[in-house]
């Protein structure tokens, strides 16, 4: 191989931006959610207030980590690995890089705003009226653009795995946003869907769970697939792997939507097609899996030494166990169970605290020292501090809707010896407050972790160094 | 003709060229002449020459 | 074959059409036949477009993010059919733009709660649902008193049936009277958008409510009017089980 003696000017400006954004939304994003938990304990906090209802801001969630905290994150990663894997600086450079970064924030906003003050086309992550999802499509189009010339422009000859993913994302996200937003404007702020009912709700989750496929699993799989091999320092355990994790991973993700609308309206051909193709899925995405996690072979004592590397480590760990648990919930027999319960919102925060937070907390501890020229963080003390206060969060939240959601499941098929359903709905309500209580809190401490990261990395930016011994820490494993 | 090559071949027989294709995937990522070409891939993000090494 | 593959992984273009055919597949298969099978939508009767006051009510449910909690879909299991009524069919609901069958539920099935409560129950819950179910987790919606924005009521209708909603052209003509009309007739007569729209909830539904003028249509009366017809369109003592079994 040659070795390029003359170094790449990378375009990392924007880099820092999205970067910082990322910290910023993912703040904003998990305080929204612990509020929301919060009122499901003590309705109270809904303060009766028709901007602070739990049905405007549950969207506020959900788009906030998705899209804001997600999306920046994403920015940030793909465009950083896209420039460094490929040799070349960004296509566009700041320029389109800055107009990506300053129309999406910008965006976040609005599309905030609008779901508070009302107006929603009443889709599950897919709320933001009709101009938004215009406004959008010109946002990722720009990506699209910046993303593929960076890669035509490369100088290395192959295209590295990472990029695969991230492509097939963009392309990918392109198609649904497309397709499941067709609707015909009546004003300004409402329209209505070009599909309806039977056909709306399978347009509606072929876009919903690939946004969870190739939006939260493909993106940050290319994530994993540069900093896992970057912070171990070595290569992936196995390249060729990865060629058929791919292919295998985005052919079968696609059919899987159906699984959300099990014993409903939807013919029974279609529910039978997503439950096959999502517990087939269960094979790729261990092999994603695998190829993570034996990466560090021979490297294990890192995870002792390198907290970062613990973050990164521990999220491929939580992507095994919901691409586990997942498959399993969309069986028709465990759904009928699992379906309309918390065992559903644990599945998903398993995959989204455990799985995305993790992995990107992992990729910024990465990336900030590396963008603002710093030797390291300013404490990796600190990092080890944000991972068990994230990981005790989590294990508490995803223990407590496994309970509350199996619990209630249970609860509304229950009959009495006389043939009487046993419980009233309330009654299910009632008994799910304690768990509701162990949730928040469990939020909250991944709230709490987050303000660790951010202090870490304000610090860092700032160039100070904590008085701890980490220089030897952090390369003890050389 | 284009219609009914669809109809007749490629749907009714699709879950067989689906399978075909893996197995092509496969078979060409794990050859084992391919082996050390593919596995030097894996080595694209370590060979950063803008980081001092 | 192999050196196909070889092209993949250098050339930009071709990796992007490999995606998309790969990911176009799944689509394909399963979104397009929803069209066109005939089994899709079951072949009962009743199910009729919603009355201008419904569809208001409706988008007043979508504004505040109801589906978040409520399903509007029961499923064939025994309990579900004991607790909230017949299973859902898909046929129910075809004229929804968009759909709202939901994915969680902290609250109960809605798919039936038409008829199940009275208007009266219905608004003292919307306004503080403590006051009626005590352990109960919802908000309160005291903001429904006001008046609701009806002014451009009938571009919701043509809008729809661009979207595939068959309203007649009486029907969108008749938009802002039929809502009034289902508001302040007299429940015992048979007004003209009963006509139009069998099975519709007369009366004024906030006429109680402290703070909601008497005299106008609020936004309470079109939610309450929207909940109130949610699943009483079939009848499900016509219906014969066999020709909706799936």
């Amino acid at each position: 191989m040659s070795i390029n003696t003359e170094a790449t000017p990378y375009c990392e400006d924007v880099i820092k931006k999205f970067t910082l954004a990322a910290v910023f939304w993912g703040v904003v994003g998990f305080l929204a959610g612990d509020f929301i938990a919060w009122q499901l304990a003590f309705p109270v906090l809904n303060l009766d207030l028709e901007w602070t209802s739990f049905g405007r801001l549950r969207p506020v969630h959900t788009s906030a980590v998705i899209f804001a905290f997600g999306g920046n994150v994403l920015f940030s990663t793909s465009l950083y690995i896209v420039q460094r894997t490929s040799r070349a600086s960004l296509f566009g450079g700041n320029g389109l890089g800055n107009f990506i970064f300053f129309n999406f924030q910008a965006l976040i906003v609005v599309a905030a705003l609008t779901y508070v003050l009302g107006f929603s086309q009443g889709q599950e992550y897919a709320e933001p009226e009709w101009w938004i999802d215009l406004w959008l499509t010109v946002i990722w189009v720009a990506y699209l653009i910046a993303f593929a010339g960076t890669i035509m422009k490369r100088k290395e000859p192959h295209i590295y795995v990472a990029n695969w993913f991230f492509f097939a994302m963009i392309l990918t996200i392109a198609m649904l946003h497309l397709g499941n937003n067709i609707a015909v404007p009546v004003s300004f702020m409402k329209s209505y869907n070009v599909f309806g009912g039977v056909q709306n709700a399978m347009t509606q989750w072929w876009y919903g769970h690939n946004a969870v496929g190739f939006f939260l699993t493909a993106g940050f799989l290319g994530i994993m697939y540069y900093f896992v091999p970057k912070r171990a320092e070595r290569p992936v355990y196995s390249y060729r792997l990865s060629i058929v994790h791919f292919w295998a991973l985005i052919f079968l993700y696609i059919w899987a939507g159906p699984h959300h609308l099990h014993y409903t309206a939807l013919p029974d051909w279609a529910q039978t097609l997503g439950m096959t193709f999502s517990v087939m899925l269960w094979m790729p995405s261990w092999g994603g899996m695998i190829n993570g996690l034996m990466t560090l072979s021979g490297a294990w004592d890192k995870l002792r030494t390198d907290p970062v590397m613990r973050f990164l480590v521990s999220s491929v760990a939580f992507y095994g166990m919901s691409t586990f648990e997942g498959p399993m919930m969309s069986i028709k027999a465990v759904n009928s169970l699992s379906h309309y319960t918390d065992w559903g919102i644990g599945h998903v925060h398993s995959g989204a605290l455990g799985w995305v937070a993790f992995v990107s907390f992992g990729a910024l501890y990465f990336l900030v020292p590396k963008l603002w020229g710093r030797k390291e963080l300013y404490s990796l003390k600190l990092v080890g501090v944000h991972f068990w206060i994230a990981t005790i969060g989590i294990v508490l939240y995803i223990t407590a809707m496994w309970i509350s959601g199996i619990m209630q499941g249970l609860m509304w098929r229950a009959y009495d010896n006389l043939g009487f359903l046993q419980y009233s709905f309330i009654e299910t309500v009632e008994a799910m407050r304690p768990y509701y209580i162990i949730r928040a809190i469990g939020g909250l401490l991944f709230v709490a972790g987050s303000l660790v990261m951010v202090y870490n990395i304000i610090k860092t930016i700032k160039g100070d160094v904590a008085d701890e011994a980490y220089a030897s820490a952090a390369s003890g494993a050389r | 003709m284009l219609v009914a090559f669809v109809d007749n071949v490629l749907r009714p027989f699709w879950v067989l060229w689906v399978i075909m294709v893996f197995t092509g995937i496969v078979f060409y990522a794990y050859r084992p002449k391919n082996k050390d070409r593919l596995e030097e891939y894996g080595s694209i993000p370590l060979k950063d020459d803008n980081e001092e090494r | 074959m192999f050196k196909h593959h070889a092209k993949l992984e250098t050339n930009i273009f071709f990796l992007a059409v490999g995606i998309l055919l790969t990911i176009v597949v799944g689509g394909l298969v399963e979104v397009i036949p929803l069209f066109s099978i005939e089994s899709t939508i079951e072949k009962v009767q009743g199910v009729r477009p919603y009355t201008p006051l419904e569809l208001a009510g409706r988008n007043i449910y979508i504004r505040e993010g109801c589906y978040n909690c409520h399903s509007q879909m029961i499923r064939p299991f025994k309990d579900e059919v004991e607790r909230y009524g017949h299973y859902s069919l898909a046929a129910e609901s075809k004229y929804d733009h968009p759909f709202q069958w939901g994915s969680k539920r902290t609250g109960p099935d809605l798919a039936r709660v038409g008829g199940k409560y009275t208007d009266d129950w219905q608004v003292r819950h919307l306004i503080n649902p403590r006051d009626v179910v005590p352990g109960s987790v919802m908000p309160g919606y005291k903001h429904l008193a006001r008046k609701l924005d009806y002014a451009d009521i009938a571009s919701h209708l043509k809008v729809n049936r661009i979207v595939g909603v068959p309203y007649t052209d009486a029907q969108i003509a008749n938009a802002k009277k039929d809502l009034e009309e289902q508001v302040f007739a007299d429940p015992a007569s048979t007004p003209a958008v009963l006509v139009s729209y069998p099975k519709a909830a007369i009366g004024k539904a906030s006429i109680n409510l402290v703070g909601a003028d008497p005299k106008a249509v609020t936004e309470m009366d079109a939610l309450v009017a929207y909940l109130q017809v949610l699943g009483t369109m079939v009848d499900f003592k016509t219906v014969d089980e066999k020709a909706i079994r799936r």
